[in-house]
């Protein structure tokens, strides 16, 4: 019981922090291309 | 797109054109930036208070890594509002994983808009409490009233009384939202300038305090500092496992902060309304409220824990944090007191605002599912006078008010369950956006990045992500948040049970409805409205049609046309809420026994005066502009309406005029005809048109027009060249004194004893003009 919750725990941790370093990589893209959107007059082709 | 006929037309049926396109008013993205800002800053007042009391004095890190973290669930809704779907949660998770996690994912939501007023009135509550009782010691030490200091309220007294409070608030916007209030830009624009000016004060005074008294920041965030209540353990609490977190009391902690983010969800919602170009507008105020709310909930959160000591902030000012954080800026005792009050109106302004915004949500939210056909037909029956969904209100409202009793005013709680709803909304639509890129082929504006192809298939590793850390979050928070989970699961069953039933019942109902429908009417369906589809002439009628117990404005005008020299359009606008689509796929279009009722009395109206109409069904967003953008498409000359039963004739054409101005060119003006119940109508010209002149206005062009054609080298003049005149040398004037002019036409508009039509200012002429006088001027508000 202790080694499946053991297993399940790590299993939850590693979604986890491997789905926090993408997103870190989605917030980084993203916010440069949103804040530069912002003062951007360029609008929809 | 095509247009899609949906019936063969016979001659003894009327034609019923049902137009896909919703017609809408739009706003700019500071705008729709302030709605959504309105919903997700509200959590700034509470999220701090509820996620140390979960985790303790590291809390401000794991919300400042939640507002991070926002930047990401911002993008994935950027995508799914840059899809051309057809709208609304329950469709695009419909699509993309079939109607059973649809209905879950509806009900998350539902969970959490619902959530939404209580937490936002009982927090209010909170700080109205902790201020009256700030003010009360405050009286005791400068001895303004009479009675010991310090003064305690006992704290089921706060959380009753806040409760009270919230419970009261929310009978208010109920009873609002049955009359049928908007949400006004325009307000949430205002509550967001008073909320900006309270972010500068306190960060610009909070961060001087905090080097003025040297604060230490917040132990870091590692799982030695995590120090869990009882509660935050969940049903971790008893067991061998809660003694050895690790890294697994990060996520715990990341779980328990969630809630900072809630609101995020209304940038969907708002996304109809925003102005072109879409896209980079609605970008545009994603980023200003990832940024604006990073600023407020996180950097906020962080100086609380910095400027209130250990003693007392959790056990003082857990429930109205920023109050506290006035209360202990370095400066004199009334400034900071003062500031409190202020912090307090603001938060009374944003809280009681989200209240209203979380019942025209969920109202909204389920409008959409009430159209899809999930919920029974019988919450769709509008309300007699007002016209509003008012079953989906009361129900709404009913269960706001029941979560307020049971809570009995503990934040603590109502926040444990909010992150719940939060979570698996955000969890649903980010799976959601994931199998759309598989199965979803049509046009979407933007991406989520990162993005690989491997051999042709596309790796979304950026969305992948982001659903992975919502996934295992919203999975931690089962454990960890016991009563959100019963409540949630409970409340879950319950939307589900009843979307399911709903749905079986308005299948059947519907083929009956829509087999009459087509036996009675020659339906077709149109992408937009125009003239063609209609078979109608230039200049034709428009009677909007509502109540089909009591259609005096349709009697009205099918008694003053004649039908073989003017056509006649009967109008139904189908209101399509917050957060509906902006196209309704003609498949979907189903109509209720109320609408059935609605067009076979307007037919059985103009029969019974020997007249034909036209019908014509609009999905709109908002009632005057597809009123305005109607009558435009179809040429009209006319509009008429009913009286309404929440405005004045006046206010009724005031915001016809409104939409008219929003309107694009090229538009034609027209005559809207407001009728009464008694028969009565009153008529307002919308758009620009020549004022109605009285007859002494007329004659003082025309004495001016004598005495001026006596000059020789005026022989040329005509009366239109001295309206001209007077008008160019008004606006010349206006452009250099504005405040003079403004002043000068009040006094004649709107002080009647100032009029200048007095004998000192009446106009004269020179001796040699003809012997009658000349009358004085009439004020404007006479002309109209």
């Amino acid at each position: 019981m202790d080694t499946a919750l053991a297993i399940g725990v790590r299993f939850v941790e590693t979604l986890f922090f491997v789905g926090l370093a993408g997103s870190t990589v989605v917030i980084l893209l993203s916010f440069v291309e949103d804040f530069s959107q912002l003062f951007s007059q360029e609008d929809e082709k | 797109m095509a247009s899609n006929t949906t019936n063969v037309p016979t001659s003894n049926r009327v034609k019923l054109v049902v137009a896909s396109s919703v017609m809408l008013t739009f706003i700019s993205f500071w705008r729709a930036a302030a709605i959504v800002l309105n919903d997700l800053g509200s959590s700034a007042f509470y999220a701090g208070g509820i996620a140390e009391e979960a985790v303790g004095k590291a809390a401000p890190w794991f919300i400042l890594g939640v507002m991070l973290f926002s930047f990401a669930v911002r993008s994935v809704y950027v995508e799914s509002c840059s899809m051309f779907t057809r709208g609304g949660v329950y469709r695009i998770v419909k699509e993309a994983l079939g109607g059973t996690f649809a209905k879950l994912s509806v009900s998350a939501l539902m969970f959490d808009y619902i959530l939404t007023g209580p937490i936002s009135g009982v927090s209010a509550g909170q700080y109205i409490v902790g201020l009256l009782q700030e003010l009360f010691n405050v009286g005791f030490q400068y001895h303004v009233l009479p009675g010991s200091h310090p003064f305690v309220f006992g704290p089921h007294a706060i959380d009753h009384s806040s409760a009270v409070f919230a419970v009261l608030v929310t009978l208010y916007y109920w009873w609002k939202n049955i009359q049928g209030i908007e949400e006004s830009s325009e307000k949430a624009l205002s509550v967001m300038k008073i909320t900006t000016v309270m972010v500068i004060l306190l960060l610009g005074w909070g961060i001087f305090s905090v080097i003025h008294k040297g604060s230490p920041l917040p132990p870091a965030p590692i799982p030695s500092n995590l120090h869990f209540s009882p509660d935050a353990l969940g049903f971790l609490k008893h067991t061998h496992f809660a003694t050895m977190l690790g890294a697994f009391g990060i996520i715990m902690a990341f779980g328990h902060s969630v809630l900072a983010m809630s609101g995020e969800e209304s940038l969907a919602q708002v996304n109809r309304e925003i102005e072109h170009p879409k896209l980079p507008n609605l970008k545009r105020a994603a980023i200003v409220i990832a940024i604006y709310s990073f600023i407020f909930t996180g950097i906020g959160s962080l100086l609380a824990v910095m400027l209130i000591p250990d003693a007392v902030r959790v056990p003082v000012y857990r429930d109205n944090l920023i109050a506290g954080m006035a209360m202990y800026m370095v400066g004199p005792q009334m400034l900071r007191i003062a500031f409190r009050v202020f912090v307090v109106i603001v938060g009374f302004l944003i809280l009681s605002g989200a209240i209203n915004t979380s019942i025209i949500g969920s109202t909204g939210v389920l409008m959409r599912v009430a159209e899809d056909g999930v919920l029974a037909d019988w919450f769709r029956k509008p309300q007699r006078k007002y016209g509003t969904s008012y079953r989906i209100v009361n129900m709404v409202a009913g269960l706001q008010v029941l979560t307020i009793i049971l809570s009995r005013g503990n934040v603590i709680a109502l926040g444990e369950a909010y992150a719940f709803g939060v979570i698996w909304s955000f969890t649903f639509n980010s799976l959601a956006m994931l199998v759309l890129r598989y199965k979803y082929k049509g046009e979407r504006g933007w991406k989520v990045p990162v993005n690989f192809r491997i051999a042709g298939v596309e790796i979304p590793i950026g969305l992948f992500s982001v659903f992975l850390v919502l996934l295992s979050t919203a999975f931690v928070n089962l454990f960890t948040k016991a009563t959100a989970t019963i409540s949630g699961t409970i409340f879950a069953a319950v939307f589900f049970v009843l979307f399911s039933l709903s749905e079986k019942d308005n299948k059947r109902r519907n083929s009956k409805v829509e087999r009459q429908m087509k036996e009675h009417f020659q339906l077709e369906h149109q992408d937009t409205v125009g003239r063609e589809a209609l078979e109608i002439r230039p200049g034709c009628l428009v009677v909007t049609m509502r109540d089909a117990e009591n259609p005096y404005a349709l009697r009205w005008a099918v008694a003053r046309t004649h039908t073989d020299d003017q056509d006649l359009v009967v109008l139904t606008a189908r209101m399509m809420g917050m957060g509906g689509p902006e196209y309704v796929d003609p498949s979907e279009q189903m109509f209720s026994e109320h609408e059935q009722m609605l067009f076979t009395k307007a037919v059985s109206v103009a029969e019974s005066f020997g007249k034909h109409i036209s019908l014509l069904v609009v999905p709109a967003g908002d009632v005057f502009a597809a009123l305005v953008q109607t009558a435009n498409s179809l040429e009209a000359s006319a509009v008429v309406s009913g009286l309404s039963s929440k405005m004045s004739a006046e206010e009724q054409a005031f915001y016809m005029g409104q939409a008219w101005e929003n309107l694009p060119n090229p538009k034609r003006q027209f005559t809207f005809y407001v009728v009464k119940p008694t028969g009565d109508s009153v008529g307002f010209h919308i758009g620009p048109h020549a004022p109605a002149l009285q007859a002494d206005d007329v004659q003082l062009v025309h004495r001016l027009w004598l005495n001026l054609k006596r000059y020789p080298e005026m022989q040329e003049l005509h009366h239109r060249d001295i309206v001209t005149y007077a008008l160019t040398r008004l606006a010349g004037e206006y452009a250099r004194d504005r405040q003079e002019i403004v002043k000068e036409l009040r006094r004649s508009v709107v002080e009647p004893a100032n009029k200048i039509a007095g004998p000192s200012t009446r106009p004269t002429l020179d001796r040699g003009a003809p012997s009658y006088p000349i009358p004085p001027p009439r004020p404007p508000s006479e002309q109209e």
